[in-house]
């Protein structure tokens, strides 16, 4: 406050100057007028006598006056108006948010208002009167002078940014506009509004940094990162996505991408890319036939951005090279189908004695089919149709061996990966007819729930069932303790949603300990004495490798239930797609 | 006459079910079919002169616990177990719980069709088994000692190997051994031994 009274004190010095002034100018128009009434007078002296005379000067000496006092009245009204309005222009002028500032050719404040003196931090009188290059950064004093003659010598607008030192620790930076405009004595001045840029300069500065922080985070990425607009234009593409094309930057930036990708390239993509602007984000693989190099495998991630208004406003695109991965996936695929044949000979040795016996039940059918047949025939006459009929009996155990014996070839021999179209509840019935023996042996009922009629899955069956063989010897395992009468063993089969089906395997046993539940999955942890331990572990493999999943299902609290779900159209093993 | 004569035959195998009636049926014994031991249990009526062909290893109630059944419900019955080939813990053990005799897959047929009949003529049963009894016991005594231990172990249901180390010998003498033994007591294979060993007991 004390700073703004004394700035009002100063103000009333001009006051005292402008009445003076016009005291002056009022006693020169009185002269002017006395002058001209006294001229009148001599021109008609002839005709007046001395006291016509006085008598005459008398009432024009009134009727001046007179009107002299009106003229004043006017003159005071208008300046009181005047001053009124000037004050109220000296408010707009300090109290203006910019910073206005008036220079002297030679660079010298001649005047400033209000904000202007706030922004230099220094009281007007300190101000006017300085030259402007006390607050300039050094280094830019010369253009300070060049902004100023190019205003006064072209007087036209000019528009530069200025960099100041208020203190030593204090720097802000400024726009400065400049007009040109004229003094009393018909010099020119150089009128100036100044805005504080300090903080945009920073905003612009920080996002400059940020701008090139992101650029070298993607840069940096193996991804190949590109952003394209809602015209498929690209505004934005890192260093791998350029070194890709093998372009440059400018060669991308605004081009759009059926300009810039090869026709073969863009008609692959653009139904994924539709689908990202209508919203929805993608991942595809893709393969790219390179010309003489060897075939590339990327894979491509679509992810729409939306604008405020929730409306795809561009997408940005992550193209990955994953021809490496592949290859890693493939030796991972050799080597679980070499551990899950080692698993399947494991299993098949385990149960030689229980396959044995299984064999033995046609074989004995057909040793005691002939011997009554070889009875029939010497009791004779003998009945024809009876002979016949046994002899067919006699054929279908034959056939029964046969395939059991098929059964177990095609389980123990190593074979490549073969992916069909098989059904899921045939294939658990088939699992069960081998493991016939062991239930029997173990005295375990069985119960198969088929839920749903499972439409065929694209899997690998001889996989697929080794897992549910797998599960199932656990599960007959694991009711060793059960009473006999007790030992049930589930198997459940169903639907989950029109792509994915689930096979679940229950027991009816005491169900796993806390200890045992956390190291489930681990490889060569067995609850059994003789175990690998490696059976739980493959078969979560070869789930997996269907792109599926194998889980413990805990909710029963008597028993034990694993469950697996996989795709009815499983994509795994990708490469034999 | 033949049909005061039955044979109940219980396996859960269809075949075996179906062949082993044909046989019967072919040596003009009549025969039923049993899929479970509960269906056996449900449907039994005492007849004159019976036999049971039972397979020990079935799911639900095993062949074994049918004849503790049999026992606590009184019923008398001769009964000849079927079991798997090699299965020589499952015989003994079916011997053990009161079989007549046990027989392996794949079958004798003729061997099964005499057994039955002897077990269908019980009264000859009994005392054929006396004087079965006594020609067993007759030829164990021709075994030296370690013969004898040999002998036990096998009925043991014991391996070869498992015999030398725990009588402290060379898987080589005990197959002499075990030859010794399938000569003396005129067996032709280990079923023979056992069924020796577990009679003349």
């Amino acid at each position: 406050m004390a700073n703004k009274n004394s700035e009002f004190e100063s103000e009333d010095e001009d006051k005292v100057s402008v009445d003076a002034r016009l005291q002056r100018e009022l006693i020169r128009l009185g002269k002017k007028q006395l002058s001209e009434s006294l001229s009148k007078l001599q021109s008609s002296e002839a005709m007046a006598s001395e006291s016509e005379v006085n008598e005459f000067l008398t009432h024009e000496l009134q009727v001046h006056q007179i009107e002299l006092e009106m003229q004043n009245r006017e003159l005071r009204n208008a300046h009181k108006e005047l001053e009124a309005s000037r004050d109220r222009y000296a408010d707009l002028y300090d109290f203006s948010p910019v910073s206005y500032m008036i220079f002297n050719e030679k660079g010298i404040i001649e005047n400033i208002n209000l904000t202007g003196s706030t922004l230099l931090k220094k009281q007007r009188v300190n101000i006017i009167g300085k030259p402007f290059v006390l607050w300039l950064e050094p280094y830019n004093t010369s253009d300070f002078f060049e902004h100023l003659r190019k205003v006064i010598q072209s007087g036209v607008k000019i528009v530069d940014e200025f960099k100041l030192k208020l203190t030593n620790a204090e720097f802000i930076s400024i726009q400065m506009e400049s007009v040109r405009s004229i003094d009393d004595e018909n010099g020119y001045l150089c009128q100036s509004v100044i805005i504080d840029i300090t903080e945009s300069k920073r905003r612009e500065v920080e996002l400059h940094l940020r701008a090139r922080q992101l650029k070298l985070i993607t840069d940096s990425l193996p991804l190949q990162v590109a952003y394209l607009n809602a015209d498929e234009k690209h505004l934005f593409a890192n260093k791998t996505y350029i070194d890709w094309f093998g372009v440059t930057y400018t060669d991308v930036i605004g081009k759009a991408a059926d300009k810039f990708w090869s026709k073969k390239y863009y008609s692959r993509v653009k139904s994924h890319l539709n689908i990202a602007y209508m919203g929805q984000p993608v991942t595809f693989d893709m393969e790219l036939e390179g010309d003489g190099s060897a075939t590339k495998y990327i894979s491509v991630t679509i992810i729409p951005d939306f604008d405020i208004n929730h409306l795809v406003c561009g997408v940005i695109m992550l193209i990955g090279d994953i021809t490496d991965r592949l290859a890693i996936e493939v030796v991972d695929r050799q080597r679980l189908l070499d551990a899950a044949h080692f698993s399947r000979l494991n299993t098949m040795g385990e149960m030689a004695s229980e396959i044995a016996h299984e064999l033995n039940q046609p074989l004995a059918a057909i040793s005691i089919y002939s011997d009554a047949c070889k009875r029939f025939i010497k009791s004779q006459p003998f009945d024809d149709e009876l002979i016949i009929k046994t002899l067919n009996d006699i054929g279908d155990q034959a056939v029964r061996a046969g395939q059991i014996i098929k059964h177990i070839r095609s389980l123990v021999s190593k074979k490549e990966l073969m992916l069909s179209y098989t059904s899921v509840n045939d294939l658990i019935e088939s699992a069960m007819e081998l493991l016939a023996v062991e239930l029997r042996s173990h005295n375990v009922q069985l119960s198969l729930n088929f839920l749903d009629d499972i439409p065929s899955a694209y899997i690998d069956e001889i996989l697929i069932e080794q897992v549910i063989i797998n599960l199932s010897r656990n599960a007959i395992d694991a009711m060793v303790e059960t009473d006999s009468k007790e030992r049930l063993l589930t198997i459940e089969s169903s639907l989950i949603n029109s792509t994915e089906f689930q096979v679940c395997i229950r027991d009816s046993g005491k169900g796993l300990s806390g200890k045992q539940l956390d190291s489930l999955f681990e490889p060569f942890n067995s609850t059994k004495a003789d175990g690998m331990g490696l059976g739980l572990v493959i078969c979560q493999s070869i789930v997996s490798a269907h792109h599926g999943r194998l889980w413990l299902d805990s909710k029963y609290t008597n028993g034990t239930v694993f469950c697996f779900k996989i795709p009815l159209m499983a994509e795994g093993f990708r490469d034999d797609e | 006459m033949m049909n005061e004569y039955m044979v109940h035959i219980v396996d859960d195998d269809n075949a075996i079910r179906e062949s082993l009636s044909l046989l019967m049926k072919s040596e003009g014994i009549q025969a039923t079919t049993y899929a479970t031991a509960e269906d056996f249990l449900s449907q039994y009526h005492p007849t004159e002169s019976q036999c049971l062909l039972l397979d020990i290893r079935m799911p639900g109630m095993s062949g074994l616990e049918l004849i503790e059944e049999l026992k606590k419900r009184n019923i008398s019955i001769p009964v000849i177990f079927i079991t798997g080939h090699g299965d020589i813990s499952m015989a003994v053990q079916a011997m053990r719980a009161g079989a007549t005799d046990f027989i392996e897959k794949p079958f004798d047929s003729d061997y099964l069709i005499r057994r039955t009949r002897d077990c269908l003529q019980e009264c000859l049963c009994l005392s054929h088994s006396n004087e079965l009894k006594q020609k067993m016991n007759e030829r164990l005594s021709r075994l030296t000692k370690r013969e004898r231990q040999v002998m036990d172990l096998l009925v043991d249901g014991k391996q070869n190997k498992t015999i030398a180390y725990e009588l402290n010998i060379s898987v080589r003498t005990v197959e002499l051994h075990r030859a010794k033994v399938m000569e003396k007591l005129s067996a032709h294979s280990l079923s023979d031994v056992v069924r020796t060993s577990i009679l003349s007991s």
